[in-house]
């Protein structure tokens, strides 16, 4: 039983690393709530001697939770300046007027 | 007698909700946005902001209205999945006929054009796609009756006598979407009180769109909320296509 959950511990500590890189937003600590969850679990089923391991995997799986959470509340839900695009849409504009400006004259012929 | 009263029934069905008056719903300085979420793992994330803006353009001869449509992926999501995609369209502000359609998208790196040239009286459509390779497609379409671009159609819809409409009564709309008309159903079901950021808590049309398209249909439904009034402004959309589920929501509403 305790290996199981010390699997499953990893396993939410691997996906918590992947969900903490993408901007996931609060969901990003899930994963990490849950790692700590069977760490937990696991040091629980462990013995003495065998206690070590669990007890990093909750250290990482915390750690993930305070980066998941400094991430959720410091990196800004917004839309970034690109001129770039503006300035694509811009011409997109300009030649649409012009397109309908030509498409008009061609009616009237 | 029974095929007769079939046919009146069908018939009353299909016009109720008839999409070929006069605009009466949409202004020429609108500006919309949306938060746009999608479904990871049956959890809602906040993807990208969509705006939807309107504004007189003025030709050598005419005046037309100008309808902006922009999504853009939030700064934190450009490094992974940078979506930039502008459609547009350019219509009859009475009428809501689309003469130009321009749709002009960047998506993770994949980049296509499309331009629609609508000739309303030789009922023909010169279609220009081009993809990244740059190399332009050109075709001549023809056009059937009421059909319309995706940009026009969203527009179209707002301006649909829905205050008439019974529950369960049904609109079939056809839209033009790469090259290939596509039929959709839309079924009025009823109002709900929706809360909107801003305008506190709004009563609403609730709108099920749906497609015999099996490329275009998700595991869930399609449903669109616009307020029950004469601006009938979507304050919620919840789409479902084959990669996954997500919604729009309001944000802010300008020039309404």
């Amino acid at each position: 039983m305790r290996i199981i959950f010390v699997i499953l511990a990893s396993v939410g500590i691997l996906l918590g690393v992947l969900f903490v890189i993408l901007p996931m937003g609060s969901i990003a600590i899930v994963p990490s709530v849950v790692a700590v969850l069977f760490a937990y679990l696991a040091l629980n089923k462990s013995s003495d001697s065998h206690k070590n391991f669990p007890k990093i995997l909750m250290v990482i799986a915390s750690l993930l939770i305070v980066v998941g959470v400094s991430k959720h509340f410091f990196v800004k839900t917004e839309i970034a300046k690109d001129n770039s695009f503006e300035e694509r849409v811009d011409d997109s504009q300009k030649e649409a007027i012009e397109e309908l400006e030509s498409l008009e004259k061609e009616l009237e012929e | 007698m029974y095929k007769t009263l079939c046919c009146i029934v069908i018939g009353l069905l299909i016009t109720v909700l008839s999409n070929a008056q006069q605009n009466t719903s949409i202004g020429s300085n609108e500006k919309l946005v949306y938060k746009a979420s999608y479904n990871m793992s049956g959890l809602l994330t906040e993807i990208a902001q969509v705006s939807m803006e309107t504004e007189i353009v003025k030709t050598k001869t005419s005046s037309l209205l100008h309808l902006k449509c922009i999504a853009t992926t939030y700064s934190k999501w450009d490094n992974f999945f940078k979506i930039r995609d502008l459609y547009e369209a350019y219509v009859n502000p009475e009428t809501l006929k689309p003469r130009l359609y321009k749709r002009n998208i960047y998506e993770g790196g994949y980049v296509k054009k499309v331009k629609y040239i609508f000739n309303h009286s030789k009922k023909t459509v010169s279609s220009t796609i081009s993809k990244g390779n740059g190399v332009e497609q050109k075709k001549t379409l023809k056009l059937n009756l009421g059909t319309n671009d995706l940009i026009s159609t969203l527009y179209q819809i707002r301006n649909m006598d829905i205050a008439k409409a019974s529950v369960g009564n049904t609109q079939k709309i056809r839209v033009l979407f790469d090259n290939k008309e596509r039929d959709i159903l839309l079924k009025y079901v009823g109002k709900e009180s929706i809360g909107v950021t801003g305008m506190g808590t709004k009563e609403c049309y609730k709108i099920i769109i749906s497609t015999n398209e099996a490329s275009l249909q998700g595991s869930e439904q399609n449903i669109i909320w616009l307020t029950a009034d004469t601006k009938k402004i979507p304050v919620l959309i919840k789409f479902a296509i084959p990669v996954g589920t997500g919604k729009l929501e309001l944000a802010s509403a300008q020039g309404v």
